[in-house]
C-alpha cells in the first residue's frame, strides 16, 4: 500500500485515471498553473497493452523532454509499420517523425511521474460517484486505497477528467452517454510477450509488423525492449470458437497459421507475460463532453487497434482537453462552445482512423496500391496519427468516395430509405455473424437480417444498432427483423427488397 | 476503342474465370466488390486482363474501388485511360463511354 495521502476538498481539476490520457491532461493542466488531482486505481508501474506508439506521440515525447529517458528505458526506435497479407502482398509504412514502442507498464509510469514532478497530485483510488448541482459536475466521491472503511469523501472541483480508459467511468455514471459497440465486429484478441523470437533485419529492425490473413483475424508483433516482443492475435470470435475456444488454443493457432513469417520468427519463442483477452472492444461514446467534465482516449472511443493509434491518440486529445479547459476556467461563459469545439476535433480525428481501418479492411488490395500511388504520403501521415487537421487529406476524401459510394445504394431510390440503407452500408463490413441483409420499403422501411448463427451478443448488438437507427431516423414505420437459419422459412418472400448484403450467394 | 467491345470483354472474362461460367444475373450494375466476385486475386488478374487484351495499364491512383465496383465502373476507367493514352490503345480512340 502507498503512504497515506490526504486528499483535499477541493481542486482545480480531477482527473480520473492516470493512464496517458489522464497523465498527460494532468500535467499539461499543472503547468498552466492549475491545481490538479488525478486518481489512478491501480499501483504502478501495471501491464497494459498498445505499446505501439505513433508519430505525433513522438512529437509529444520529445516536447516533454523524455527522449533520453526513452534510450534509457530500451524502449526500441519504431522505424515504422510493415503490413504482410497473403499470397506474397506486403507493403511498409516508414514513421514520420521519431517514435517508439513502448513497454505500457514502464512508459505510462514515466508519465504518471512526470506529471507528478510537475506537481499533480496523485492518489491511488476510485472514483465512485458524481457530484451534481443544477446539472453541472462538480466533483466526485473519492474511494482511496488508505480508507477501506469503503467510506467515499467528497471532492470538490471546477471541472472533472475522465481519462479511466475501458472502464467509462462518466458512461456509468450516466453523463455521458451509453457505451455502444461501433461496429458489429465481434472479435477477440489474445496477447501476451515473448522473448527468443527472431528480430526482423534491414530498413524494417524493429517495426511494428501486421500479418494479416482473411478479413479480421490480424496479428501484432511489437518489439517492445531489445528482448521482448509484444504479440497479439485477433480473431472474430465465430472463428475463436472454431479454434477451440481458448486463449491457448487460439494463439496457438494463430502463431500457426496467421503468416509463414510469423510462424518462423516464433519459432524458438517463450511467453514471458500472462496471456490477456480482450473482447467484442470496438466502441463509442456519445456525448462525451458536459457541463463540468469531459471524456479523453478510451473513456469516450476505442476502435479497432490495428494501426496502434490508441495511446497517441490519447495524447492528442489530452492537448485539446487542457487548452479547452484552460479556457473554459479562465472564462466560464464559452465553456459550453469550447467543448463543443473539443468534441468536435475528437470526432473528426477518430472519424478518420475509422474510415482508414474500414477501408483498410474492406479493400486491402486496393489499400496496398494506394501506398504506391499518389495519396501514399497522405496514408504516412494518417498512419503518423495526423487524423485531426482542420481539412481532411486528399487519401481520405478518396477513401470516403470509396466507402460511401456503391451501386448497391445507387438502385435505391433517394430519400429515408437510401439514408437507412447508406447507413446499413456503411456498417456491412462489420457484419459478422450476418449472412445477408435486406431493405423492403413497400411499407415503410423494413429492414431483414438473417444471421449465420443463434447468437445472444450478435442479437445484442442488432438491438444496438436499431436503436441507433431509430434515434437517427425516427421510429416511424421502421422495422429490424432477423431470422436464424432455423426459422429461415417464416421470412415473409423478399420479391420486392433491395439486397444490401448477401454472403450466401458464394 | 469502342465500349461496347470493352463492356462484352469484362462480361465474358468475370464469367468465365470468376463465376465459373454462371453470368446469368451479371448487369453493369452488379457489385462486384460487395458481393465478392472481386476480391484481391481477382484483382490482379483483371489488371492482367486489362493489360492483354486492350494493351491499357491502369495507372496505380486509378486502381481505386471506385474504379472497380461494377462492370460499367471498369468499362469507363479503360476507355478512359486508353484516350488519355492513345498510343496505347489498338484502335478507335474518338468514342467516349
Amino acid at each position: 500500500m502507498e503512504t497515506p495521502t490526504k486528499v483535499r476538498s477541493h481542486y482545480d481539476v480531477i482527473v480520473i485515471g492516470g493512464g496517458p490520457a489522464g497523465s498527460a491532461s494532468a500535467m499539461l493542466l499543472a503547468e498552466r498553473g492549475l491545481s490538479v488531482l488525478l486518481l489512478e486505481k491501480d499501483q504502478f508501474p501495471r501491464y497494459h497493452v498498445g505499446e505501439s506508439l505513433t508519430g505525433t506521440a513522438g512529437d509529444f515525447i520529445a516536447r516533454a523532454g523524455l527522449t533520453e529517458k526513452m534510450a534509457e528505458l530500451d524502449f526500441p526506435a519504431k522505424p515504422g509499420v510493415k503490413v504482410v497479407g497473403r499470397e506474397g502482398a506486403e507493403f511498409f509504412v516508414p514513421v514520420l517523425r521519431p517514435t517508439w514502442q513502448v513497454r505500457r507498464a514502464d512508459f505510462d509510469h514515466l508519465l504518471l511521474q512526470l506529471a507528478i514532478s510537475k506537481g499533480v497530485e496523485h492518489v491511488q483510488g476510485a472514483a465512485k460517484t458524481v457530484l451534481t448541482e443544477a446539472g453541472r459536475v462538480v466533483g466526485i466521491t473519492v474511494a482511496t486505497a488508505n480508507r477501506e472503511d469503503g467510506d467515499a469523501q467528497a471532492v470538490r472541483a471546477a471541472f472533472v477528467v475522465d481519462a479511466s480508459g475501458q472502464s467509462v467511468f462518466m458512461s456509468r455514471q450516466e453523463l455521458a452517454g451509453p457505451r455502444r459497440v461501433a461496429a458489429f465486429n465481434r472479435q477477440i484478441a489474445l496477447y501476451s510477450q515473448f522473448s527468443g523470437v527472431a528480430s526482423d533485419v534491414g530498413e524494417t529492425h524493429n517495426s511494428t509488423v501486421i500479418f494479416y490473413r482473411d478479413t479480421y483475424h490480424w496479428s501484432w508483433l511489437i518489439p517492445v525492449s531489445s528482448e521482448i516482443v509484444s504479440i497479439g492475435i485477433v480473431l472474430p470470435t465465430a472463428s475463436y470458437k472454431l479454434r477451440g475456444g481458448t486463449s491457448k488454443a487460439a494463439m496457438a493457432w494463430g502463431l500457426e497459421h496467421m503468416h509463414p513469417e510469423l510462424t518462423q520468427r516464433t519459432a524458438s519463442a517463450t511467453q514471458v507475460e500472462a496471456m490477456h483477452v480482450s473482447r467484442n472492444y470496438s466502441y463509442r461514446v456519445d456525448p462525451f463532453v458536459g457541463p463540468g467534465w469531459l471524456c479523453v482516449g478510451d473513456s469516450h472511443c476505442f476502435t479497432d487497434p490495428i494501426f496502434s493509434f490508441g495511446a497517441s491518440f490519447a495524447l492528442t486529445e489530452a492537448q485539446a482537453a487542457a487548452d479547452a479547459i484552460v479556457a473554459a476556467i479562465a472564462n466560464p461563459a464559452a465553456e459550453p462552445d469550447l467543448l463543443a469545439g473539443y468534441a468536435t476535433y475528437c470526432n473528426r480525428g477518430q472519424g478518420r482512423a475509422a474510415d482508414l481501418i474500414r477501408y483498410f479492411w474492406k479493400f486491402p488490395a486496393f489499400f496496398a496500391y494506394m501506398t504506391k500511388g499518389q495519396h501514399g504520403g497522405d496514408l504516412i501521415r494518417l498512419l503518423a496519427g495526423d487524423c485531426f487537421t482542420p481539412e481532411p487529406l486528399a487519401a481520405t476524401i478518396e477513401m470516403k468516395k470509396s466507402l460511401e459510394d456503391s451501386p448497391v445504394l445507387h438502385r435505391i431510390p433517394e430519400g429515408r430509405g437510401r439514408d437507412i440503407a447508406a447507413r446499413i452500408y456503411e456498417r456491412f463490413d462489420f457484419f459478422q455473424g450476418v449472412d445477408a441483409a435486406f431493405l423492403d420499403l413497400s411499407e415503410g422501411v423494413m429492414i431483414y437480417f438473417i444471421l449465420a448463427e443463434d447468437d445472444i451478443d450478435l442479437y445484442d448488438s442488432l438491438r444496438d444498432f436499431e436503436e441507433q437507427l431509430v434515434s437517427d431516423f425516427g421510429r416511424d414505420t421502421l422495422a429490424v427483423l432477423s431470422f436464424t437459419p432455423d426459422i429461415i422459412e417464416a421470412m415473409p418472400p423478399l420479391d420486392n427488397a433491395y439486397t444490401i448484403v448477401d454472403r450466401r450467394r458464394k | 476503342m469502342d465500349a461496347t467491345s470493352v463492356n462484352q470483354a469484362l462480361k465474358g472474362f468475370i464469367t468465365e474465370k470468376l463465376l465459373h461460367g454462371d453470368g446469368a444475373d451479371l448487369t453493369d450494375h452488379t457489385p462486384l466488390l460487395e458481393w465478392e466476385i472481386v476480391d484481391s486475386l481477382a484483382m490482379v488478374s483483371l489488371l492482367t486482363f486489362v493489360q492483354k487484351t486492350f494493351g491499357v495499364t491502369i495507372p496505380d491512383a486509378e486502381v481505386s474501388p471506385r474504379n472497380f465496383q461494377s462492370i460499367e465502373a471498369l468499362q469507363n476507367l479503360i476507355v478512359n485511360v486508353a484516350q488519355d493514352r492513345p498510343e496505347a490503345a489498338d484502335g478507335d480512340t474518338n468514342k467516349g463511354a
